[in-house]
């Protein structure tokens, strides 16, 4: 995925278009966007940062856990096996990016309790519970069922300003792999050696 | 709870979310789940002073009743702490999955496997007498010998377990599994003296207790030293570690328990009683010098973990 | 899946909403709309939080505690339908007895925006003129209207963002994912960043687009008429970069003025005169043989001296130095000078661009306000100057230039031609809007009324939209005086939160909602609002429990097209699920409500009045419905759209495909040198409305009602009261700024939004200057107080940043709810309107809307530390 912070309003819509695909309960965001500020009044500089699982190809999470719920696929993207998860949360320790959300049990976002209070609520429990469990690890997956079903994941489908491009980037020729090339794209943390499989693009 | 922050009125703003450096939420007290995220801690502390006490009782000062405690806490009191821990217990067979890649798997490997060795080598004191060795005996030996080494794993693997995470700067030294197996021998010096002591006997050597525990101490507060000028010298993330050891909250637990309390303190104690002191007084207070050595073993791992922040993710600038 | 129009703001995205097990499982955008490319924002996505909220209304409440007040428990009783019609219609039945002018009612900006035309067609049936709009006073922009109205037909600007190549907002950040055409506005603004426009903002903070921008400019609170009357002066006096054939043109800038500062007319045919340079002598701005004017120069027409109005603005803007300007508004005198000649240079006068086959003006500078710049007690004049800098360069309503935002003018949908309208010139040659939401145009002036028969006496006025005067402490002095014989007497509030979204709360409750009788109020939560005030509360449906006519079209109060080339596109809303239940979408109450009340048929001819207006063309509805059928509001969404599109585009078409889109025309987006309008540099017909206006204030006997010498033809900066603050100790201006992740004052209690707001620095804190944090000892999450002159109060948390002027703090949203409906959003955020005072002092003399700055000052919170 190439996320172009030249084009982010830090909307947070994907914050919240994550939270509507998956249904993650209070607290776990698998998306989110972060606001960083540097510089003295007035040359201050503000950027909005979306983030999300970095999928990487050398990914620390995948590594550190003990129990091979943490799996990388073939394609490149990283998920969790939430019934073979046993909630260690080594992973969400080690992931340099914040990617990981530990979450003890489904909770209702209007009450807090595990009765859901509406028929939409009840229907968001039983959507996380398939999606994940209670007392483990889970993440960004790069709307993998999307993906496989040919649509692009929730975030870069909503996004308003179009800043998320997702694609092959072992392809050399795709949409992502020329943007990177063009506007140099960059990945965090390049010095952990997770090689990142998204990309940001330079707003300045 | 963890809702309690989002639907109560006060507006807290999640870890994930700042732009500066990130406290770790998973591992600790004042975790996700407040309170019970610190059996983590405890298995961790468990697990250090138990292998420890194991190494000290049966290498110094021959206590089988000691030892057995040592087994016990791991045995028992780790295994406990870690399931409660665990967000799913039920699958904690799943942990030893892994152990090419993840310090986990290897430390919970370690366990096992110092606990089958050091039972095994018990196991002809404690009643079991129909078993083919005793502990003097060459296979006892060897038995020991492996107890040993994997109550060293297991007092050690919890440093390269953090020491594993790149972005937690104050974590990623080599500093961690000395430290970790430091304390974890020191530790043992005090569960096996309150042990001994507790049992009503007497330890055979006081004299040769205070001394080694002299130089625990001393090698401690060294490493303690080394680790803050480390942070000092290190990236900003460090030093945002190191300011919140020194400068919040945390410090109470950190100097005050883990360093005055926990270092100092015995310190002084270990050279005063060797210079004057003799008899109960002298078992007074080292009986407390143990117990505040075993709060400020607690306190720098709680110190340690609560200080664990990640490096921001985008922490080159704008 | 049902496709629909979102309903979350007025940006109104066309939307896919799936359904599983009949609930509604997920929203997403439809990608061949022109309304959301296919996009959705936050507010959109939270949807379903909304409608399945169990907080929501779900049978109507009445009242039993006699006691009202903020604060007070109206200890709510649930009663049957039935109940509640026949309260509502017995009351109503009562007040139409008394006098029905004597009813007023408030709508919403927002969620029910596009209901609008029932709740005015009720109104008008019923016989009262009085209403306004909850948030008018904060959210909305009389100045910004106003002005919009009166140069772009308009109700607001925006950058033409295909082809603009420097943008300066003012106060606006428009393409940040809020506000009028939320998420269009976005991803065209986006795209223009990434063409490489360039964009300047003028801002005390560093609002989300000065955040992406190339440069900020931090700029005081209610000086930008300043800065802009300083970069005029540059542009025409200085660096001599101005569109002389457009002033010609296209505005009034060679009209003769004579010493009374009026037109100087021709005799007979009262035609305003210009300076004939090619003849050398007066000539009807009309003439047919008129090859160019005098845009300088004093000339003299039959012994009355005069000059060109243009000349005289221009030795008008003299006094406007940088230096004097920089002085007031805190920017350094160089960068208004760098700024000036950049927007002036960029706009490369005189050049022209090809566009299918079309040749026409290529401006590509914007000058764009909104909000920001406009909530401040000179802001009619603050808007003008701000938008002059565009009609001095022709940038309005070519390619490139300042667009107006809605259509001004359709040529009609391609199948029908109906749906048509445009501007046209009155016999003084100046543009009237044909297509407007409210009371009356903006331009011709509208003759007073004497005696005003409004309460809120905005008929004395000739502003396009409403006054707060009847909030005033002396409202009972001023309808006494103006012998206006009907008191408040019940009220219907629409959707609203009048006690959080109008100004200072007790100010409105204890001078203008105490004294109605009897307050009904549909919405979908118990408010505030309706905790403090009303007496019968009846749930309304949400957006996607309900059926609306039309939500992009025209720009009925929702602005909300895309801007510049693209297509038109005419989207219904639709009910997705059944209203959950006793939820009743409050369209289907009023129509009961009219055939309750005998109003059956002067209901049909107000809606046919409007329908004509706003959506053009006649239909004669008492014609199509059969005598005696009720009132029924699917057929009468069919019948309009069979009239509009045809007879194969009723209610059926609409409910299967959700939208009809054609394409824009050239003309219909580049209209300006189309049409043979003209707009005022020299505003000479404020002078001749303010004294008629004025001559009915001293006729009653209120001479100085408001300050008249602000009814002048010139632009000027005048000062807020906050400017002429002297106490030291109120050294901070606060001020106002639209979060993207919220609609106003509902959206805190949507669980989603509210998680992430809490999450974001800036959402619900108070921003403070670091170094001035420093100064009075606050750290980043202290609790402090904000306290303004006259002691009102707020409270919250502090975010430090260096993205604020030191001597400023930014609040944002309509937050700080402590209603018992509404507890998700209980205690989240600050309430900045308490802060803010509703009376003289800060209205606008001109244009009568709210000025909304304010000193204060800040002091840490002693108290505990729990939210």
């Amino acid at each position: 995925m190439v996320i172009d912070l030249k084009r982010c309003t830090s909307c947070h819509s994907c914050t919240v278009a994550c939270k509507a695909e998956h249904h993650t309960p209070p607290g776990v965001f698998w998306a989110k966007v972060v606001r960083l500020e540097s510089g003295k009044y007035p040359t201050v500089v503000r950027q909005a940062l979306p983030l999300l699982c970095m999928n990487c190809k050398e990914p620390e999470c995948e590594k550190v856990c003990p129990t091979g719920a943490t799996k990388k696929r073939p394609d490149g993207i990283v998920i969790v096996d939430s019934k073979q998860c046993v909630g260690c949360r080594y992973c969400a320790v080690a992931c340099p990016y914040g990617a990981r959300n530990f979450s003890s049990d489904w909770t209702d976002y209007f009450t807090g309790e595990k009765k859901p209070s509406s028929e939409f609520a009840a229907h968001s429990k039983k959507k996380w519970m398939k999606e994940s469990d209670k007392g483990v690890v889970s993440k960004c997956n790069f709307c993998v069922d999307r993906v496989e079903k040919g649509l692009k994941p929730a975030c870069v489908n909503a996004c308003p300003t179009e800043a998320r491009t997702f694609g092959d980037l072992d392809d050399p020729e795709s949409e992502v792999s020329q943007l990177i090339k063009k506007r140099r794209g960059m990945q965090l943390h390049p010095e952990y050696g997770t090689d990142a499989s998204v990309y940001y693009l330079p707003a300045r | 709870m963890e809702s309690s922050s989002t639907s109560s009125g006060s507006v807290l703003q999640f870890e994930d979310f700042k732009s500066g450096p990130r406290a770790q939420t998973e591992w600790g007290f004042g975790g996700k789940r407040k309170w019970r995220d610190g059996w983590l801690l405890m298995a961790m502390f468990l697990g250090g002073i138990g292998a420890g006490q194991f190494v000290v009782s049966t290498w110094f000062f021959h206590s089988v009743t000691s030892a057995v405690v040592g087994v016990a806490i791991v045995a028992v009191g780790k295994t406990v702490a870690h399931l409660l821990y665990l967000g799913q217990p039920s699958r904690f067979y799943r942990l030893f999955l892994k152990p090419r890649t993840s310090w986990i798997s290897r430390g919970l490997i370690f366990m096992i496997v110092f606990v089958a060795f050091a039972a095994a080598y018990l196991a002809p004191d404690i009643g079991f007498s129909w078993v083919p060795w005793t502990t003097g005996s060459s296979l006892g030996q060897a038995l020991w010998l492996g107890a040993i080494l994997s109550a060293s794993l297991v007092m050690v693997y919890d440093g390269f377990v953090l020491a594993s995470c790149k972005s937690i700067t104050s974590w990623n030294t080599a500093l961690m599994p000395p430290l970790f197996f430091t304390y974890a021998i020191a530790g043992g010096v005090a569960m096996t003296y309150l042990t001994v002591t507790a049992a009503g006997k007497k330890i055979l050597s006081e004299g040769d207790m205070t001394t080694l525990d002299a130089i625990l101490l001393t090698t401690m507060f060294a490493l303690v030293v080394i680790y803050i000028v480390n942070m000092a010298a290190s990236t900003a993330t460090a030093r945002e570690s190191l300011r919140r050891l020194v400068g919040t909250r945390l410090a109470v637990a950190f100097i005050g328990l883990a360093i005055v309390a926990g270092l100092l303190v015995p310190l002084v104690i270990a050279y005063y009683r060797e210079l004057a002191v003799e008899g109960t007084v002298a078992s007074v207070l080292l009986a407390a010098s143990c117990i505040l050595e075993l709060a400020g073993d607690l306190s720098i791992r709680h110190s340690i973990l609560s200080a664990g922040l990640h490096t921001p993710v985008f922490s080159e600038g704008l | 899946m049902v496709k629909t129009s979102c309903g979350m703001c007025y940006g109104t995205c066309t939307v896919d909403v799936h359904l599983e097990d009949g609930i509604v499982s997920g929203i997403e955008g439809d990608p061949d709309s022109p309304q959301g490319y296919g996009n959705i924002c936050a507010k959109g996505l939270s949807a379903p939080m909304m409608l399945y909220d169990p907080s929501r209304l779900n049978y109507p409440i009445v009242r039993t505690n006699p006691v009202k007040g903020i604060g007070v428990d109206p200890g709510w009783k649930r009663i049957s339908w039935d109940e509640a019609m026949d309260l509502l219609t017995s009351k109503l039945k009562e007040c139409m007895a008394r006098d029905p002018r004597g009813l007023y009612t408030v709508g919403s900006p927002t969620f029910p925006a596009e209901r609008a035309f029932n709740i005015l067609s009720f109104r008008k049936a019923f016989g009262t003129p009085n209403y306004y709009t909850g948030g008018g006073g904060l959210h909305c922009g009389n100045g910004a209207h106003m002005i919009g109205g009166i140069y772009h037909a308009s109700w607001s600007v925006i950058p033409d963002f295909k082809y603009t190549n420097l943008a300066i907002y003012w106060g606006c950040s428009k393409g940040h994912g809020a506000g009028h055409a939320a998420n269009v506005a976005a991803k065209q603004a986006a795209d223009a960043k990434a063409r490489g426009m360039r964009l300047i903002v003028f801002d005390p903070f560093l609002s989300t687009q000065a955040s992406t921008a190339e440069e900020w400019v931090p700029i005081k609170a209610g000086t930008d008429a300043a800065a802009a009357l300083a970069m005029a002066n540059l542009l025409v006096n200085e660096y001599g970069l101005y569109d002389a054939d457009y002033l010609k043109w296209k505005t009034n800038a060679g009209y003769l003025i004579g010493p009374d500062g009026l037109y100087v007319r021709d005799k007979k045919t009262g035609v305003p005169l210009v300076w004939n340079t090619g003849t050398n002598k007066q000539d009807a701005f009309n003439s047919k043989g008129l090859k160019d004017m005098a845009l300088e120069g004093d000339f003299e027409v039959s012994g009355v001296k005069c000059s060109p109005s243009f000349k005289i603005l221009k030795e008008h803007l003299k006094k406007y130095t940088p230096q004097y300007a920089s002085e007031i508004c805190g920017v350094p005198a160089n960068t208004l000078r760098r700024v000036a000649k950049d927007f002036g240079e960029e706009a490369k006068i005189g050049s022209t661009i090809n566009i299918e086959g079309k040749v026409l003006p290529y401006r590509p500078v914007a000058s764009i306000y909104f909000r920001g710049s406009q909530g401040h007690y000179n802001q009619a004049w603050d808007c003008m100057s701000l938008v002059l800098l565009n009609h001095f360069v022709g940038a309005a309503d070519v390619p490139g230039g300042a667009l107006a935002f809605g259509p001004p003018v359709h040529l009609g949908y391609p199948g029908t031609g109906k749906l048509k309208y445009s501007v046209e010139p009155d016999k003084d040659g100046l543009m009237v809007a044909s297509n407007w939401p409210y009371a009356h145009l903006p331009y011709p002036p509208n003759e007073p009324k004497d005696p005003p028969q409004r309460l809120d006496l905005q008929d004395l006025f000739y502003i396009p939209t409403y006054t707060t005067i009847m909030a005033w402490e002396n409202n009972e002095e001023l309808w006494q005086k103006f012998k206006i014989p009907y008191r408040p007497d019940v009220m219907i509030s629409f959707a609203t939160n009048q006690i959080m979204s109008v100004g200072n709360p007790k100010t409105l409750f204890e001078n203008f909602l105490k004294k109605f009788r009897f307050i009904a109020s549909f919405n979908i939560y118990s408010t505030e609002f309706e905790e403090a005030a009303a007496d019968l509360v009846l749930p309304d449906a949400s957006f996607l429990e309900r059926y609306s006519s039309a939500t992009t079209f025209p720009t009925v109060g929702v602005s909300c097209h895309a801007t510049g080339l693209g297509e038109w596109i005419w989207a219904i809303r639709q009910p997705v699920i059944q209203p959950m239940a006793e939820r009743r979408p409050m369209v289907d109450v009023i129509l009961e409500l009219s055939e309750r009340l005998g109003l059956h048929d002067k209901y049909l001819e107000a809606v046919r009045e409007w329908v004509d207006r706003a959506y053009g063309g006649d239909i004669d509805l008492k014609k199509v419905f059969k005598p005696g059928e009720k009132l029924n509001f699917e057929r009468l969404l069919d019948v309009i759209m069979k009239d509009r599109f045809g007879e194969d585009k009723g209610l059926e078409f609409f409910k299967e495909h959700g939208y009809l889109k054609w394409d824009k025309r050239v003309e219909e987006v580049y209209w300006r040198w189309f049409n043979d309008v003209r707009v005022p540099v020299y505003l000479e017909w404020i002078i001749r409305a303010g004294r008629k206006s004025k001559a009915v204030a001293e006729k009653y006997g209120v001479p100085d009602l408001v300050d008249w010498s602000a009814h002048t033809a010139l632009p000027d900066w005048r000062p807020c009261p906050t400017h002429a603050e002297k106490d030291p100790e109120y050294d901070l201006e606060g001020f106002y700024w639209r979060s993207a992740l919220h609609t106003y004052s509902m959206t805190m209690q949507n669980p989603w939004l509210d998680e992430v707001s809490q999450n974001d620095p800036y959402t619900y804190t108070i921003q403070v200057n670091a170094e001035t944090a420093k100064r009075k000892g606050v750290k980043e999450g202290d609790y402090v107080w904000l306290e303004n002159p006259k002691g009102s109060k707020a409270r919250g948390r502090v975010h430090l940043t260096d993205g604020i002027r030191p001597d400023h703090v930014a609040i944002a949203a309509n937050a700080g709810h402590w209603g018992k409906g509404l507890p998700r959003a209980k205690g989240k955020g600050v309430f900045f309107n308490e802060l803010i005072e509703i009376d003289k002092e800060h209205t606008c003399p001109v244009s009568l809307g709210q000025d909304i700055c304010v000193k204060l000052k800040l002091y840490k919170d002693g108290g505990a530390r729990s939210g």
